[in-house]
Protein backbone atom coordinates (compact mmCIF):
# COMPACT_ATOMS: atom_id res chain seq x y z
CA UNK A 1 0.00 0.00 0.00
CA UNK A 2 1.45 3.46 -0.60
CA UNK A 3 1.41 5.35 2.34
CA UNK A 4 3.21 8.63 1.42
CA UNK A 5 4.50 8.42 5.09
CA UNK A 6 7.89 7.09 4.46
CA UNK A 7 8.86 10.31 2.81
CA UNK A 8 7.46 12.12 5.78
CA UNK A 9 10.02 12.48 8.89
CA UNK A 10 7.32 12.20 11.26
CA UNK A 11 6.64 8.65 9.97
CA UNK A 12 8.65 7.09 13.12
CA UNK A 13 6.11 8.63 15.58
CA UNK A 14 3.26 7.15 13.28
CA UNK A 15 2.88 3.63 12.71
CA UNK A 16 0.20 2.06 10.96
CA UNK A 17 -1.46 -0.73 12.21
CA UNK A 18 -3.79 -3.25 10.23
CA UNK A 19 -5.61 -6.07 11.95
CA UNK A 20 -4.99 -8.99 9.82
CA UNK A 21 -7.15 -11.17 11.19
CA UNK A 22 -9.89 -8.88 11.12
CA UNK A 23 -10.56 -9.97 7.45
CA UNK A 24 -11.73 -13.57 8.47
CA UNK A 25 -15.03 -11.35 9.81
CA UNK A 26 -16.03 -9.36 6.67
CA UNK A 27 -19.14 -9.62 5.60
CA UNK A 28 -19.82 -10.35 1.97
CA UNK A 29 -20.94 -6.91 0.78
CA UNK A 30 -24.18 -8.45 -0.80
CA UNK A 31 -25.46 -9.37 2.97
CA UNK A 32 -24.53 -5.94 4.57
CA UNK A 33 -27.85 -4.73 4.02
CA UNK A 34 -29.69 -7.33 5.56
CA UNK A 35 -27.38 -8.00 8.58
CA UNK A 36 -27.38 -4.39 9.54
CA UNK A 37 -31.05 -4.49 9.27
CA UNK A 38 -31.33 -7.45 11.80
CA UNK A 39 -28.63 -5.57 14.16
CA UNK A 40 -31.11 -2.58 14.26
CA UNK A 41 -33.29 -4.56 16.26
CA UNK A 42 -32.82 -2.34 19.50
CA UNK A 43 -36.57 -1.28 20.62
CA UNK A 44 -37.58 0.44 23.67
CA UNK A 45 -37.49 -2.36 26.00
CA UNK A 46 -37.80 -0.13 29.26
CA UNK A 47 -41.45 0.55 28.27
CA UNK A 48 -42.07 -2.75 25.54
CA UNK A 49 -40.93 -5.09 28.55
CA UNK A 50 -42.80 -4.74 31.98
CA UNK A 51 -40.16 -3.51 34.81
CA UNK A 52 -40.22 -7.28 36.10
CA UNK A 53 -39.75 -8.79 32.95
CA UNK A 54 -36.65 -6.36 32.19
CA UNK A 55 -35.31 -6.97 35.46
CA UNK A 56 -35.56 -10.97 35.48
CA UNK A 57 -34.12 -10.91 32.19
CA UNK A 58 -31.05 -8.58 32.64
CA UNK A 59 -30.06 -10.17 36.47
CA UNK A 60 -29.81 -14.05 34.82
CA UNK A 61 -27.55 -12.27 31.95
CA UNK A 62 -25.77 -10.71 35.07
CA UNK A 63 -25.53 -13.70 36.99
CA UNK A 64 -23.78 -15.69 33.93
CA UNK A 65 -20.99 -12.88 33.11
CA UNK A 66 -18.28 -14.11 35.30
CA UNK A 67 -15.65 -10.97 34.42
CA UNK A 68 -14.59 -8.83 36.77
CA UNK A 69 -16.53 -5.59 36.42
CA UNK A 70 -18.56 -3.22 38.38
CA UNK A 71 -22.10 -4.37 38.73
CA UNK A 72 -23.52 -1.01 36.56
CA UNK A 73 -20.82 -2.13 33.59
CA UNK A 74 -22.32 -5.50 33.80
CA UNK A 75 -25.96 -4.50 33.91
CA UNK A 76 -25.10 -2.54 30.72
CA UNK A 77 -23.62 -5.34 28.94
CA UNK A 78 -26.59 -7.17 29.78
CA UNK A 79 -29.11 -4.75 27.80
CA UNK A 80 -26.87 -4.59 25.14
CA UNK A 81 -26.85 -8.03 24.65
CA UNK A 82 -31.25 -8.40 25.00
CA UNK A 83 -30.93 -5.19 22.22
CA UNK A 84 -28.64 -7.56 19.78
CA UNK A 85 -26.05 -4.29 20.56
CA UNK A 86 -23.21 -6.35 21.46
CA UNK A 87 -22.85 -7.69 17.86
CA UNK A 88 -19.53 -7.11 15.70
CA UNK A 89 -18.79 -4.49 14.30
CA UNK A 90 -18.20 -3.88 10.19
CA UNK A 91 -14.43 -4.27 9.59
CA UNK A 92 -13.91 -2.02 6.22
CA UNK A 93 -10.98 -0.08 4.60
CA UNK A 94 -10.12 3.28 4.51
CA UNK A 95 -12.16 3.88 0.92
CA UNK A 96 -15.10 2.69 2.77
CA UNK A 97 -14.83 4.99 5.44
CA UNK A 98 -14.61 7.59 3.29
CA UNK A 99 -17.13 7.00 1.24
CA UNK A 100 -19.91 7.05 4.33
CA UNK A 101 -18.43 9.89 5.83
CA UNK A 102 -18.99 11.50 2.60
CA UNK A 103 -22.42 10.16 2.43
CA UNK A 104 -23.10 12.19 5.48
CA UNK A 105 -22.57 9.39 8.51
CA UNK A 106 -20.40 10.69 11.37
CA UNK A 107 -17.35 10.03 11.32
CA UNK A 108 -15.16 8.82 14.79
CA UNK A 109 -11.98 8.78 16.50
CA UNK A 110 -11.22 6.56 19.19
CA UNK A 111 -8.50 6.56 21.38
CA UNK A 112 -6.76 3.87 23.24
CA UNK A 113 -3.51 3.22 25.61
CA UNK A 114 -1.85 0.42 26.74
CA UNK A 115 -2.08 -0.17 30.18
CA UNK A 116 -1.36 -2.60 32.78
CA UNK A 117 0.92 -4.65 30.18
CA UNK A 118 -1.79 -4.91 28.25
CA UNK A 119 -0.85 -3.26 24.14
CA UNK A 120 -3.02 -0.81 22.82
CA UNK A 121 -3.35 -3.35 19.88
CA UNK A 122 -5.01 -5.80 21.95
CA UNK A 123 -7.83 -3.15 23.50
CA UNK A 124 -8.48 -2.38 19.73
CA UNK A 125 -8.66 -6.02 18.66
CA UNK A 126 -11.26 -7.01 21.17
CA UNK A 127 -13.28 -3.54 19.89
CA UNK A 128 -13.92 -5.42 16.61
CA UNK A 129 -14.11 -8.88 16.95
CA UNK A 130 -14.02 -9.81 20.83
CA UNK A 131 -16.72 -9.87 23.80
CA UNK A 132 -18.42 -6.52 24.23
CA UNK A 133 -16.75 -4.70 26.62
CA UNK A 134 -18.71 -1.95 28.78
CA UNK A 135 -16.46 0.47 29.53
CA UNK A 136 -15.66 1.18 33.59
CA UNK A 137 -14.82 4.98 32.82
CA UNK A 138 -18.16 6.07 32.44
CA UNK A 139 -18.59 10.12 33.71
CA UNK A 140 -21.27 10.02 31.31
CA UNK A 141 -22.24 6.74 31.13
CA UNK A 142 -21.47 2.86 30.29
CA UNK A 143 -20.71 2.43 26.22
CA UNK A 144 -17.75 2.77 23.92
CA UNK A 145 -16.62 6.55 23.80
CA UNK A 146 -15.56 8.28 20.33
CA UNK A 147 -14.93 11.52 19.29
CA UNK A 148 -15.91 13.45 16.52
CA UNK A 149 -12.06 13.77 14.58
CA UNK A 150 -11.82 18.04 13.74
CA UNK A 151 -7.68 18.68 13.48
CA UNK A 152 -6.31 18.31 9.81
CA UNK A 153 -2.87 17.22 10.51
CA UNK A 154 -0.54 16.15 7.09
CA UNK A 155 1.37 13.34 9.34
CA UNK A 156 -1.90 11.26 9.48
CA UNK A 157 -2.87 11.61 6.04
CA UNK A 158 -4.28 9.79 4.15
CA UNK A 159 -5.36 6.94 7.12
CA UNK A 160 -6.49 9.36 8.68
CA UNK A 161 -8.06 12.74 6.77
CA UNK A 162 -9.28 14.65 10.03
CA UNK A 163 -7.54 13.41 13.07
CA UNK A 164 -9.41 13.96 16.95
CA UNK A 165 -7.50 15.74 19.67
CA UNK A 166 -9.60 13.78 22.59
CA UNK A 167 -8.69 10.31 21.08
CA UNK A 168 -5.03 11.45 20.83
CA UNK A 169 -5.20 12.14 24.51
CA UNK A 170 -6.39 8.86 25.30
CA UNK A 171 -3.67 7.04 23.32
CA UNK A 172 -1.25 8.42 26.57
CA UNK A 173 -0.03 5.13 28.55
CA UNK A 174 2.67 2.82 29.47
CA UNK A 175 4.04 2.44 25.62
CA UNK A 176 2.50 2.96 22.04
CA UNK A 177 -1.49 4.19 22.28
CA UNK A 178 -3.74 3.53 19.13
CA UNK A 179 -6.26 5.44 17.42
CA UNK A 180 -9.11 3.79 15.61
CA UNK A 181 -11.77 5.55 12.88
CA UNK A 182 -14.75 4.23 12.61
CA UNK A 183 -18.15 6.16 10.99
CA UNK A 184 -21.29 5.54 12.88
CA UNK A 185 -24.31 3.81 9.74
CA UNK A 186 -26.53 6.13 7.91
CA UNK A 187 -29.55 4.71 9.44
CA UNK A 188 -28.52 4.66 13.75
CA UNK A 189 -30.73 5.86 16.20
CA UNK A 190 -28.68 9.24 17.63
CA UNK A 191 -29.95 10.91 20.76
CA UNK A 192 -29.02 14.60 22.19
CA UNK A 193 -27.85 13.49 25.78
CA UNK A 194 -29.96 16.40 26.74
CA UNK A 195 -32.88 15.54 25.08
CA UNK A 196 -32.87 12.58 27.06
CA UNK A 197 -33.20 14.44 30.29
CA UNK A 198 -36.64 15.05 30.71
CA UNK A 199 -37.50 11.72 29.40
CA UNK A 200 -35.80 10.58 32.01
CA UNK A 201 -37.22 12.28 34.78
CA UNK A 202 -40.92 10.77 33.16
CA UNK A 203 -39.36 7.40 33.62
CA UNK A 204 -37.24 7.44 36.48
CA UNK A 205 -39.04 5.02 38.97
CA UNK A 206 -39.56 2.91 35.82
CA UNK A 207 -35.91 2.65 35.38
CA UNK A 208 -35.11 1.86 38.78
CA UNK A 209 -37.21 -0.58 39.05
CA UNK A 210 -35.84 -2.56 36.22
CA UNK A 211 -32.12 -1.76 38.10
CA UNK A 212 -31.32 0.60 35.33
CA UNK A 213 -28.72 3.26 37.10
CA UNK A 214 -26.55 4.35 34.54
CA UNK A 215 -27.46 6.93 31.28
CA UNK A 216 -25.65 4.50 28.70
CA UNK A 217 -28.22 1.29 29.90
CA UNK A 218 -30.73 4.00 30.41
CA UNK A 219 -30.38 4.79 26.44
CA UNK A 220 -29.38 1.34 25.33
CA UNK A 221 -33.13 0.01 27.04
CA UNK A 222 -34.56 3.18 25.09
CA UNK A 223 -33.13 1.53 22.15
CA UNK A 224 -30.90 4.14 21.18
CA UNK A 225 -27.87 3.88 19.04
CA UNK A 226 -25.38 6.26 20.44
CA UNK A 227 -25.88 9.68 22.85
CA UNK A 228 -23.73 12.76 22.05
CA UNK A 229 -22.97 15.46 24.20
CA UNK A 230 -20.76 18.85 23.47
CA UNK A 231 -18.52 20.93 25.67
CA UNK A 232 -16.88 18.21 27.69
CA UNK A 233 -12.89 18.84 27.23
CA UNK A 234 -11.39 22.38 27.89
CA UNK A 235 -8.93 22.11 24.72
CA UNK A 236 -11.49 21.15 22.20
CA UNK A 237 -15.55 21.50 21.00
CA UNK A 238 -15.11 18.00 19.69
CA UNK A 239 -18.75 16.51 19.99
CA UNK A 240 -18.11 13.27 22.17
CA UNK A 241 -20.14 9.79 21.46
CA UNK A 242 -21.40 7.33 23.55
CA UNK A 243 -22.04 4.49 21.24
CA UNK A 244 -24.13 1.75 22.80
CA UNK A 245 -24.97 -0.19 19.64
CA UNK A 246 -21.50 -1.58 18.54
CA UNK A 247 -23.33 -3.07 15.47
CA UNK A 248 -24.35 0.46 14.41
CA UNK A 249 -20.04 1.27 13.64
CA UNK A 250 -18.39 0.40 10.54
CA UNK A 251 -15.09 0.53 11.49
CA UNK A 252 -11.59 1.15 9.99
CA UNK A 253 -8.98 -1.75 9.64
CA UNK A 254 -6.24 0.35 9.38
CA UNK A 255 -5.51 2.56 12.78
CA UNK A 256 -2.20 4.22 14.07
CA UNK A 257 0.18 3.59 16.45
CA UNK A 258 1.18 6.78 18.45
CA UNK A 259 4.05 6.65 20.66
CA UNK A 260 3.44 8.19 24.17
CA UNK B 1 -10.34 22.77 34.30
CA UNK B 2 -13.42 20.56 32.61
CA UNK B 3 -10.65 17.80 31.55
CA UNK B 4 -9.34 17.56 35.21
CA UNK B 5 -12.93 17.14 36.80
CA UNK B 6 -13.42 14.61 33.89
CA UNK B 7 -10.71 12.63 35.19
CA UNK B 8 -11.49 13.25 39.02
CA UNK B 9 -15.17 11.58 38.07
CA UNK B 10 -13.80 9.10 36.05
CA UNK B 11 -11.70 8.03 39.04
CA UNK B 12 -14.33 7.70 41.29
CA UNK B 13 -17.67 6.61 39.69
CA UNK B 14 -16.88 2.97 40.78
CA UNK B 15 -16.60 3.23 44.46
CA UNK B 16 -19.13 2.20 46.57
CA UNK B 17 -18.43 5.69 48.85
CA UNK B 18 -19.57 7.69 45.64
CA UNK B 19 -22.56 5.87 44.63
CA UNK B 20 -23.48 5.99 48.37
CA UNK B 21 -22.89 9.34 49.27
CA UNK B 22 -24.72 10.46 45.98
CA UNK B 23 -27.73 8.01 46.97
CA UNK B 24 -27.91 9.71 50.65
CA UNK B 25 -27.72 13.28 49.18
CA UNK B 26 -30.96 12.10 47.22
CA UNK B 27 -29.42 12.15 43.56
CA UNK B 28 -29.56 9.52 41.18
CA UNK B 29 -26.42 8.46 39.08
CA UNK B 30 -27.65 9.09 35.90
CA UNK B 31 -29.19 12.73 36.69
CA UNK B 32 -25.40 13.03 37.73
CA UNK B 33 -24.05 11.49 34.77
CA UNK B 34 -26.81 13.96 32.43
CA UNK B 35 -25.59 16.98 34.58
CA UNK B 36 -22.16 17.24 35.95
CA UNK B 37 -20.62 19.38 33.36
CA UNK B 38 -23.63 21.42 32.45
CA UNK B 39 -23.85 22.52 36.05
CA UNK B 40 -20.39 23.16 36.81
CA UNK B 41 -18.18 24.28 33.42
CA UNK B 42 -15.32 22.27 35.20
CA UNK B 43 -15.11 24.10 38.05
CA UNK B 44 -15.70 21.13 40.72
CA UNK B 45 -16.86 24.41 43.81
CA UNK B 46 -19.83 25.37 41.27
CA UNK B 47 -21.19 21.65 41.93
CA UNK B 48 -24.12 21.14 43.89
CA UNK B 49 -23.02 20.19 47.73
CA UNK B 50 -24.22 16.69 47.04
CA UNK B 51 -22.28 16.30 44.15
CA UNK B 52 -18.79 17.38 45.73
CA UNK B 53 -19.40 15.43 48.37
CA UNK B 54 -19.70 12.18 46.59
CA UNK B 55 -16.46 12.80 44.84
CA UNK B 56 -14.82 13.66 47.91
CA UNK B 57 -16.26 10.39 49.51
CA UNK B 58 -14.95 8.74 46.52
CA UNK B 59 -11.67 9.77 46.56
CA UNK B 60 -11.00 9.36 50.35
CA UNK B 61 -12.40 5.75 49.65
CA UNK B 62 -9.35 5.20 47.13
CA UNK B 63 -7.11 7.02 49.07
CA UNK B 64 -7.67 4.27 52.03
CA UNK B 65 -6.94 1.68 50.08
CA UNK B 66 -3.85 2.80 49.12
CA UNK B 67 -5.45 3.12 44.75
CA UNK B 68 -5.33 5.88 42.25
CA UNK B 69 -8.16 4.07 40.47
CA UNK B 70 -10.28 1.25 40.58
CA UNK B 71 -8.95 -1.32 38.12
CA UNK B 72 -11.01 -3.98 36.19
CA UNK B 73 -10.26 -6.73 34.31
CA UNK B 74 -10.22 -6.61 30.92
Amino acid sequence: MKTGLRSDPCFLRVWIWIVATWQQYEIDPELRGLVFLLNLMGKDILNGLSTNELSKEVQKLVCDDQRALPARSKIFAAIAKIQNFDVLPEAVEIEDVNSAVAEGCIELNRGLSSTRGVPSQLYAKELIIGALYPGTLSSKGNGIYFSVPSKEDPQYFPFFPKISIVALKYTKGEASGIVMRAALKKDAKLADSDDLKEYFKENRNRAKRAGIADLGAFAAALGIDALYEDDLYDDTGERIYTVLNRGALLIQKACILVQS
Amino acid sequence: MKNELHDRINRVINTTAFETCLENGGVDLIEFQFSWNKISDGDFDKLPKAYQDAILAGEQELKSSGKTVLEFAV
